[in-house]
């Protein structure tokens, strides 16, 4: 595959990393939605905006790319807006890139929308090498990948992501979340075993030649082993290997996460805002 | 060395730690504030700014619109109480403003929700950038942007009165692009000269000001600011000229870090990267009701 040159431009290069992630989550979702009619989901792209309308399993309205092309896209939030509360939705969710039409922060404001939380964005060209992990996995843990046409590893998996991620009382929606995401076959999931338990998760996708790492987390008991630049590692190669150019990943800031993903040569090159509006009240 | 086509790559020296960086600089600028309000309040007499040392960080409050109010640098030394958020609104209220905060992403995750709690709202992103100075870098400029032959940087006097006019004549116009600039800015512009520690550079074509800028040096980081040129005079280079003469400054003065700041794709972003700098990390300006 001809790969596309790395814009040197941070907002093309924003627009292009947007435009892939919300392209791989929406082909998640469309992929979950024919196989769980029930779930009764939408997924809309239009240009650089992705919107992924609730689930009845995951009740939240998703939206990507906006104010990265021309204009802050106040009709775009507005419908989503109106199709989530249609739905049943319980909030509607914005990553909100710092490259966006600053008309955004004005339409975002008048529609009640409040700060939730930092998301740093990291990338990784992918035609350099990547240094190693610092240690080898101990003896009793093997990386596989997932296979993700067997509904009990995949929701065994999920289960995995949604403890490490919100803890023992993980919601019912988060498994959702996992299992519709390690399922798809245009993803692959890498895990950690030790015998029979899970004891990490990481997917990657690849939309053209921008491979989006996510779904990544450790439990606690397995935490400080290296497990996490393991599956980083293998998902990047696994990235390399079907022609990809540049890797994207996101992270908490300040955490080990970020601390493991630098090590890995990634840098990172923006930070979103996650911002958020309650429709249940509505 | 092709400053423009660095891609997702570096040729510069890594930057240190990302979350102490942050707190490093925020709490650097803060103290800048802090000492420009002090400054400005001591010159004036009519003048309402006050500078309050609250929650490891600087809060300036005052003076209506100012740029300069603002609390910044909080939320690196632990939690930030609602206690504190209390006392920190009261004192923008007073002053009939609108508590605004500066919240960079490594900042305790507490003090974004506690904000948001109290519907704030998003008003501005700003993007950090910092770059390492190696002692005996020869900074030079980006293939391309070579500015003209006739432009020198001279820095001013702060204490030749005369000299201070003109630089705030001229770079306060850089910012508002219909002469004349309103008084808000003129007075924020020279504030902005004034402040303890600062450095203001001219840039001049021939003898004709043409835009400027200011540093800041706090132990060995170097903070450059209000950099600006004159609209007719723009696209020739002189931003970057501004920039690699605070950087050769700053080096001769013992800096070994520094750092800018601009909105997110802005013309000083690009010259700033240009020039060597990195993204540090991000914040956002939050603002809250004027009334409580």
């Amino acid at each position: 595959m001809t790969s596309a040159p790395i814009p040197t431009d941070p907002r093309r290069l924003a627009v292009r990393l947007e435009v892939a992630e919300g392209n791989i989550e929406a082909d998640a979702y469309q992929a979950w939605i024919r196989s769980h009619p029930h779930e009764d989901g939408l997924a809309i792209a239009n240009g650089h905006v992705h919107v992924l309308h609730a689930l009845r399993s995951d009740p939240v309205t998703r939206l990507w790319g906006l104010g990265l092309g021309d204009g802050p896209d106040a009709d775009v939030i507005d419908e989503a807006i109106r199709e989530g509360v249609r739905r049943g939705a319980v909030k509607i969710t914005i990553e909100w890139n710092p490259y966006a039409d600053p008309a955004l922060l004005g339409v975002l404001g008048e529609r009640r929308f409040i700060v939730q939380e930092f998301t740093n964005t990291y990338v990784l060209d992918l035609h350099g090498d990547v240094p190693p992990a610092k240690r080898p996995l101990s003896e009793h843990l093997r990386l596989e990948q997932l296979d993700h046409a067997d509904p009990g590893e995949v929701d065994a998996a999920a289960r995995v992501w949604a403890r490490a991620t919100f803890g023992d009382q993980a919601p019912a929606s988060a498994i959702a979340h996992g299992r519709l995401q390690m399922s798809q076959p245009s993803r692959a999931t890498f895990v950690v075993r030790d015998a029979d338990q899970i004891g990490g998760v990481g997917t990657v996708g690849i939309d053209a030649d921008v491979a989006f790492l996510c779904i990544t987390a450790t439990l606690p008991e397995y935490r400080s082993l290296g497990i996490q630049s393991h599956m980083l590692r293998a998902r990047l190669d696994h990235a390399r290997e079907r022609g990809a150019s540049i890797a994207t990943i996101g992270s908490d800031p300040g955490t080990p996460s970020q601390r493991n993903i630098e090590r890995a040569g990634f840098r990172c090159i923006y930070t979103k805002l996650i911002v958020k509006r309650p429709l249940i009240s509505d | 060395m092709d400053c423009d086509s660095r891609g997702v790559s570096s040729p510069f020296p890594a930057l240190p730690d990302p979350p102490a960086l942050a707190a490093r600089i925020e709490q650097s600028i803060a103290e800048g504030v802090a000492a420009a309000a002090r400054a400005a309040a001591s010159r004036d007499s009519t003048s309402d700014l006050v500078a309050v040392k609250l929650a490891g960080g600087w809060v300036v409050a005052g003076e209506g619109r100012s740029p300069l109010a603002r609390a910044v640098g909080l939320g690196f030394d632990g939690a930030v109480e609602a206690s504190m958020i209390d006392s920190i609104e009261a004192l923008f209220r007073e002053r009939a403003q609108a508590p605004r905060f500066d919240v960079c992403q490594y900042a305790t995750p507490g003090l974004l929700s506690s904000l948001a709690s109290r519907r704030y709202v998003p008003q501005a992103f700003m993007s950090a950038f910092a770059r390492v100075i190696e002692p005996e870098e020869r900074i030079s400029g980006a293939p391309g942007y070579t500015p003209p032959d006739n432009l020198t940087l001279r820095r001013i006097d702060p204490s030749d009165d005369a000299l201070v006019d003109v630089a705030v004549d001229v770079m306060s116009r850089c910012f508002h692009d219909h002469a004349p600039a309103p008084d808000w800015l003129v007075r924020v512009t020279r504030q902005g000269i004034l402040q303890p520690r600062a450095v203001t550079f001219l840039a001049y074509l021939d003898d004709e000001p043409v835009g400027g800028g200011c540093l800041a040096i706090h132990e060995d980081l170097a903070m450059l600011f209000g950099a600006g040129v004159l609209p007719a005079y723009r696209r020739h280079g002189i931003q970057g000229a501004l920039i690699r003469g605070r950087l050769m400054w700053a080096r001769d003065c013992g800096a070994t870090l520094a750092t800018i700041q601009s909105a997110p794709g802005a013309v000083t972003e690009r010259t700033a990267r240009r020039a060597g700098f990195e993204p540090a990390y991000t914040k956002i300006v939050l603002v809250g009701e004027r009334n409580a």
